[in-house]
């Protein structure tokens, strides 16, 4: 089954037009900047990324609606959410310590 | 001096049992294996240089059990190397491929070493503080040392730009700091060690004053963890607050 990372790219290629291997790319730019890691990004951290700081990314390569197009894809996250991935992050086994302390 | 140096080598080993007892405690409850890992690590882990010192006793007594102890203690110190790479790999990178390869790959070099360092003919006790096979085993140590440091201040700078997004708990960007750190203070006192050993050919535990500095570090390398895995109130509040007044400004 393909990773999250992969859906998002080629949804975000299908949106832009650009070729697969460039809006992959760009999304692990993105992800990059984000702070977060394209093989352990958990569905909400993608859509959070997607919303806030992909329009910048797509914007300085030229593309139009930037903040739209990203919009539609946060949207399109919940649907991708089928992936078999564990969503645990080292904040999850923090949240836990600090739980309990 | 040892005296001193005897205090604060049991202080280091105390708080390390005491973080250790109490991240079981809280596996227990949430059943999940990284805070087992590390319990088991940090516990059973810091309990290894006893079982080097009461092998050592016994072999210079000439009793037979030193041998069984000396392998006690590497099997300890090594499983509690492994306990940290399965932590490492759970909390950090637990969908990544390479990281459970990695894992497996280290957990075999450590068996390996470990065959090596207790098995060989020659007596493994003697003048182990300067032998080549003191070497070899802390450099098995050091490998999942080495990754677990990367690990961590790799995270670090990934979390302090998911706290810019209000993805992630300032709190918990600071313990992986403080655990980054207190991995780096560990590796230093490891580090130290070998170059008086091996390079200036001195055993550290006939210089009293090397025994202060490692015990020492060995100190705030236990410290970092309290802070790492159960920041105090006052550190706890004082993060938050850094980070709620850095969300206002920004």
């Amino acid at each position: 089954m393909a990773s999250l990372f992969d859906s998002v790219a080629a949804q975000l290629a299908e949106s832009t037009g650009f070729s697969e291997l460039i809006a992959r790319g760009i999304l692990r730019a993105g992800l990059e900047d984000a702070g977060l890691d394209p093989i352990e990004v958990t569905p909400a951290h993608m859509k959070v990324m997607v919303a806030r700081v992909l329009p910048e990314e797509l914007s300085s390569r030229g593309v139009e609606n930037a903040p739209r197009i990203c919009q539609a894809l946060a949207a399109k996250i919940a649907t991708l959410v089928g992936h078999d991935q564990s969503t645990a992050s080292p904040d999850d086994f923090f949240d836990r310590l600090n739980r309990r302390t | 001096m040892s005296a001193i140096v005897f205090v604060t080598f049991l202080a280091s080993l105390a708080l390390c049992v005491a973080i250790g007892v109490r991240l079981l405690l809280v596996a227990k409850q949430t059943r999940q294996v990284p805070e087992f890992a590390l319990g088991l690590c940090m516990s059973a882990g810091a309990t290894w240089p006893l079982f080097m010192i009461a092998a050592k006793r016994m072999h210079a007594s000439g009793t037979g059990a030193s041998s069984i102890l000396f392998g006690l203690a590497i099997f300890i110190a090594y499983a509690a190397s492994v306990g940290m790479g399965l932590a490492m790999w759970k909390v950090f990178r637990p969908n990544t491929a390479w990281a459970k390869r990695l894992f497996y790959v280290l957990c075999g070099l450590l068996v390996a070493f470990s065959f090596v360092i207790v098995f060989l003919p020659e007596a493994p006790l003697e003048n182990w503080t300067l032998s080549g096979r003191r070497m070899l085993f802390f450099s098995g140590r050091a490998t999942f040392q080495v990754w677990a440091m990367y690990e961590c201040y790799r995270n670090y700078g990934m979390m302090k730009r998911r706290v810019k997004l209000g993805l992630c708990n300032p709190l918990a960007a600071n313990q992986v700091l403080c655990w980054a750190v207190a991995l780096s203070v560990g590796l230093l006192v490891t580090v130290f060690e070998t170059y008086l050993n091996h390079v200036v050919g001195v055993a550290i535990t006939e210089s009293p004053r090397a025994m202060l500095l490692a015990t020492g570090m060995a100190l705030m390398a236990s410290m970092g963890m309290w802070f790492a895995f159960f920041p105090p109130a006052f550190h706890r509040e004082r993060i938050l607050a850094q980070g709620l007044r850095a969300a206002e400004a920004s």
